[in-house]
């Protein structure tokens, strides 16, 4: 039986390595496939249509327009027999009922008459699923319907392999942020990072070594990919500072050796990294740090005064002989820091009066996680633009015994 | 966001953005400026006075419209900021390098 060669063998294994290699979550769904799906009814006048993925013998629906997406056995579904065809043309049924192939299949049974469908290949040009539209009474496309029809598939394709590229890029960027929060003696250190589209230009970085908190937080020029890329980069470079910056080496020479080290690669890219570099000793509770033309450091007194901190530096990708300052702070029981990226201003009525706002999120937290989660609430509901990222360090104060 | 673009009797580039420098925008500001600058107009007044957002992009397009201005012997210059661009500006630390002028007629006087 041709079917049962999509079920089993060894074309089977690589289709579904490739399948499994999608990311697909079979619960969630699938907005910009739906989006085409919805299109295929109305341009093709008919009642239903999905994508197909075939997935150890059984058959789901990452998105179905016109009918209710279940999953079935795979041996039970007309794509079965496109994907084992492996067609660059479509499969095209005109009357199921008539067909010996399809007669006796429960779709067929339950009203199903008339089937065109396309294998969509990953990257590999390995078949990983099926675009497919149904009718309930025999037909055939007219030939404008069936120029429509692949159109619609191909773009289908293009969806479904770019946004699996783009759920791994997004994985590898996030795995690239510290894993767990910090919590020495009377330090707290956490961050979020969500970026406006799948990867962003954002970053932030923290380790304590040595007694020395290095903090990093910084924000490539632009969104997206390019931006992410540039944004790895300059972690890195900075991560290799690390230990000069615990043996107490000025920052403003640590940064200055980033810049100077990013500089062909930024002007290359003709991009630019605002950037906050941050020095914390744990047990003295000085902080010094460099301002990258960032501006966005708050420190957040114990009886809630904000104290704005900021450097006169520029971005890093400027002017090459640009050179970084570091300025100090004392960081006191009680006190609460906070570095963040412009995205987070996007989200204020008043982005001038920054410090007032973020001042008073800040004060009017418990402690570090309700404040980050009050922040990633936000974030959520207004869909902002520009990505979002915030680090906090908290200095716990001395309970109150009443 | 509109682009209007002129060239004074003097030599000096007029370039006007109207409405929203973003991530679109940018790179239209981008392509122009490197356009003036590789067509020998190195001399160059960016005029804000209609600038309503500027964000990072926007900052970039400015930021590579004046290296290459420099790099060509000539300058760029920003004139009539709007209090939303001066506060990019002013946070980023590059009101400096993009020293805000009051005019564009002035903007090379001095």
């Amino acid at each position: 039986m041709g079917r049962s060669q999509v079920v089993g063998g060894v074309e089977d294994e690589r289709r579904q390595r490739a399948v499994d290699g999608l990311g697909l979550a079979e619960t969630g769904s699938h907005p910009r496939l739906d989006r085409i799906t919805r299109l295929a009814c109305l341009a093709l006048d008919v009642p239903m249509s999905a994508v197909t993925v075939l997935d150890r013998g059984r058959a789901w629906f990452p998105s179905a327009a016109g009918f209710e997406p279940g999953s079935m056995q795979a041996e039970d579904t007309f794509c079965v027999t496109t994907l084992a065809e492996d067609a660059t043309e479509p499969l095209a049924v005109v009357d199921a009922h008539a067909d010996p192939r399809f007669q006796d299949l429960p779709v067929v049974h339950d009203g199903v008459n008339a089937y065109v469908g396309l294998p969509l290949r990953d990257h590999t040009g390995t078949p990983v699923a099926t675009f497919c539209v149904f009718d309930t009474k025999p037909r055939e496309l007219t030939p404008e319907q069936r120029e429509a029809f692949e159109d619609l598939a191909a773009w289908a394709e293009r969806e479904l392999v770019a946004s699996t590229e783009m759920q791994q890029a997004s994985r590898v960027q996030a795995s690239l942020l510290p894993s767990r929060p910090v919590r020495v003696g009377e330090w707290d250190v956490d961050g979020l990072c969500l970026p406006a589209l799948a990867v962003g230009g954002d970053f932030y970085d923290y380790e304590v070594s040595g007694g020395v908190l290095h903090v990093s937080l910084g924000d490539v020029m632009g969104k997206g990919t390019g931006a992410a890329l540039i944004g790895a980069a300059t972690r890195t470079a900075l991560r290799s500072t690390s230990s000069a910056v615990s043996a107490g080496v000025d920052l403003g020479v640590t940064v200055t050796h980033v810049a100077r080290s990013m500089l062909d690669d930024l002007e290359r890219a003709e991009s630019f990294v605002t950037l906050i570099d941050l020095a914390l000793d744990l047990e003295s509770g000085i902080a010094r740090y460099v301002d990258a033309g960032s501006g966005l450091l708050l420190l957040v007194r114990a009886d809630g005064t904000p104290v704005r901190l900021s450097g006169r530096d520029r971005p890093l990708g400027i002017l090459p002989d640009d050179h970084w300052e570091e300025v100090e702070v004392e960081l006191r029981t009680g006190d609460r820091l906070v570095l963040f990226s412009d995205g987070v201003l996007d989200l204020l009525e008043d982005p001038d009066d920054w410090p007032r706002a973020v001042g008073s999120w800040v004060a009017e937290a418990d402690d570090l996680p309700s404040f980050l989660t009050a922040m990633a609430r936000t974030a959520t509901e207004e869909t902002p633009l520009d990505d979002i990222t915030v680090v906090a360090v908290f200095r716990q104060g001395v309970k109150e015994i009443g | 966001m509109e682009l209007d673009v002129s060239t004074r009797d003097d030599g000096i580039a007029v370039v006007v953005p109207r409405g929203r420098l973003n991530m679109v925008s940018a790179r239209q500001l981008k392509e122009t400026l490197s356009d003036l600058v590789a067509g020998g107009s190195a001399r160059i007044v960016v005029d804000l006075g209609e600038t309503t957002f500027l964000d990072s992009s926007g900052l970039g397009a400015l930021i590579g419209g004046l290296k290459a201005a420099r790099q060509a012997g000539g300058d760029l210059r920003v004139a009539r900021p709007t209090p939303a661009v001066v506060s990019v500006f002013e946070l980023t630390n590059l009101d400096r390098v993009l020293r805000a002028r009051e005019s564009v007629e002035t903007a090379f006087d001095a």
